[in-house]
């Protein structure tokens, strides 16, 4: 039994893909268990809400679950799992614009108070706040762009992955980034370089020594 | 050019998009102009800003609904049609975009085939334990601390490093483990060793943050850069979990392996240091486990593989 178990988890993805096609229920949840936290990773920035994440991952590997026999085997599984999330955010955020103010959830408060507090104690650039403002500001821009930015300067995948995951060509994803980020500025700019802490008055006052 | 240069095409300047003539004409004036030039530079740190932002990672709740779901689905996947070959069938329920276009994962995976009623029923059961599920999503996020905080230590783009070592003497919040992949196959016989070994290249109470994650086993190369989200939540559940009342914390995760009876599995190796709190450690008590401590349903001391306590490099 448990070297059965052992195999399925030396599996490379593609093959755990096919056997999962085959009827083996085991190889699935394999497949989930590697690629969920990075899955997660994507969806909880795209949609910067953890609750809508939560279910744009449930769809997209109910969606993968179901479409496995569709994976052509000339991309990587990660790239097809990564299609499959976005595409997944991209019906969430549509579904979201459908159906305008929904309302703030305790669930989403608490990540985000955890995500305050968590930043540890006294933080002089006021980045505990971070979070939620580029959120904001991710969700001022067009999907597209938010989409390049996520996977290129977020996660920081290269460019060229990126455009794989996204099947444009890799000068899309650098024009998407550069727009968005140009777009981004002026939201984000208070973020940047704690700045001149001289605004508050410095203890060190100038050379008025008397 | 005379007039100033908008964000967005110094920001495809810095892609390299902007034509010959164009980019030209772009860095003739940036070099003439403050304004423009403090404009770029700020561009240039957007990037940064962005990278920095932490997101939560996955809570044990949504991972549990998620497993939830997908075994209902493969209870209903081999209950549908026994000698039916599961993929010509399951095709059949879908719609052409990759991914479900479908309502809410509420009530999708049973929808063309509920003819059974007591499965749909089963499901109704799942779905309502999951949302509650959900509800308590709260607590266990709070409790994850421990991830997050070591994901931006190890991909913390420089800084950190100078701070650190006060703050290893703080509270409990400024508490921020190594999270390692050092690659190591742990065993019984050799753990002596492969501790020190892993000390050595990582000693978590040096304050240079030198201790970074030593090569890219594997996985993690994919991106080149280790993000909270490469730290599973169920390492802070399962340190949460040995921590009980005592609240010690480990210094040092080496995310591994673990090598018996001829099998390897992933473990994790926690290392504790003597003197908690302090910088200076005599030495390390080292803990291996296998994931799934922290899970609700195994006293942690059973997911224990093997210990000891190695003198500090």
């Amino acid at each position: 039994m448990t070297t059965v178990i052992d195999a399925v988890q030396e599996l490379p993805d593609k093959e755990l893909l096919s056997r999962h096609a085959q009827g083996d229920d085991r190889a699935f949840g394999e497949l989930v268990r590697r690629h969920r936290e990075r899955m997660w990773a994507v969806a909880i920035r795209v949609l910067g809400d953890s609750e809508e994440a939560a279910d744009a991952l449930q769809d997209a590997f109910l969606s993968a679950f179901r479409g496995a026999h569709r994976f052509r085997g000339e991309a990587q599984v990660s790239t097809w799992l990564h299609r499959i999330v976005i595409n997944a955010c991209h019906d969430r955020m549509r579904r979201k614009m459908v159906r305008p103010a929904v309302p703030t959830d305790d669930a989403t408060l608490d990540v985000i108070s955890n995500e305050r507090t968590k930043v540890s104690t006294p933080d002089p650039t006021g980045s505990s706040d971070s979070a939620m403002d580029v959120h904001a500001a991710l969700g001022r821009l067009p999907e597209d762009q938010r989409l390049a930015l996520v996977l290129v300067d977020m996660m920081g995948y290269r460019v060229d992955e990126a455009a794989d995951i996204l099947e444009v060509a890799p000068g899309t994803v650098k024009s998407r980034c550069a727009r968005g980020r140009a777009r981004l500025l002026p939201y984000l700019s208070h973020l940047r370089n704690p700045g001149p802490a001289r605004d508050v008055t410095s203890p060190r006052g100038g050379d008025r020594a008397s | 050019m005379t007039s100033h240069v908008d964000a967005e095409t110094l920001a495809l300047s810095a892609e390299g998009l902007l034509e010959h003539h164009e980019e030209d004409a772009v860095q003739q004036h940036v070099a003439d102009c403050a304004t423009c030039a403090a404009q770029r530079s700020e561009l240039a740190d957007v990037p940064q800003v962005l990278a920095e932002v932490s997101a939560p990672p996955l809570p044990d709740s949504i991972a549990a609904r998620l497993d939830d779901v997908l075994r209902a689905e493969a209870g209903n996947r081999s209950g549908s049609g026994g000698s039916e070959d599961s993929g010509g069938s399951v095709s059949a329920a879908e719609a052409p975009g990759v991914a479900g276009s479908e309502p809410p994962g509420d009530v999708v995976p049973m929808r063309r085939r509920f003819g059974s009623s007591h499965r749909w029923i089963n499901y109704l059961a799942v779905a309502a334990a999951a949302v509650v599920v959900v509800g308590g999503g709260s607590a266990v996020v709070r409790n994850l601390a421990v991830g997050p905080t070591a994901g931006e230590q190890l991909s913390g783009p420089a800084g950190g490093g100078a701070a650190e070592s006060s703050a290893h003497k703080d509270s409990a919040l400024s508490y921020q483990p190594l999270v390692v992949r050092s690659g190591t196959v742990y065993t019984a016989a050799g753990i002596d060793e492969q501790a020190a070994s892993v000390l050595d290249g990582t000693d978590p109470a040096a304050s240079d943050g030198s201790g970074a994650p030593q090569g890219d086993a594997d996985g993690s190369a994919q991106d080149g850069r280790a993000g909270s989200s490469d730290i599973p939540p169920d390492v802070s559940s399962c340190v949460q979990s040995l921590a009980g009342d005592s609240g010690d914390q480990p210094l040092l995760i080496d995310l591994a392996e673990y090598s018996s009876g001829g099998s390897t599995d992933t473990a994790w190796a926690m290392y504790y240091g003597s003197r908690p709190g302090d910088e200076a450690q005599d030495s390390y008590d080292v803990v291996v486990l296998a994931p799934g401590c922290g899970t609700e349903d195994s006293a942690p001391e059973d997911d224990v593989l093997t210990r000891t306590t190695v003198p500090a490099p």
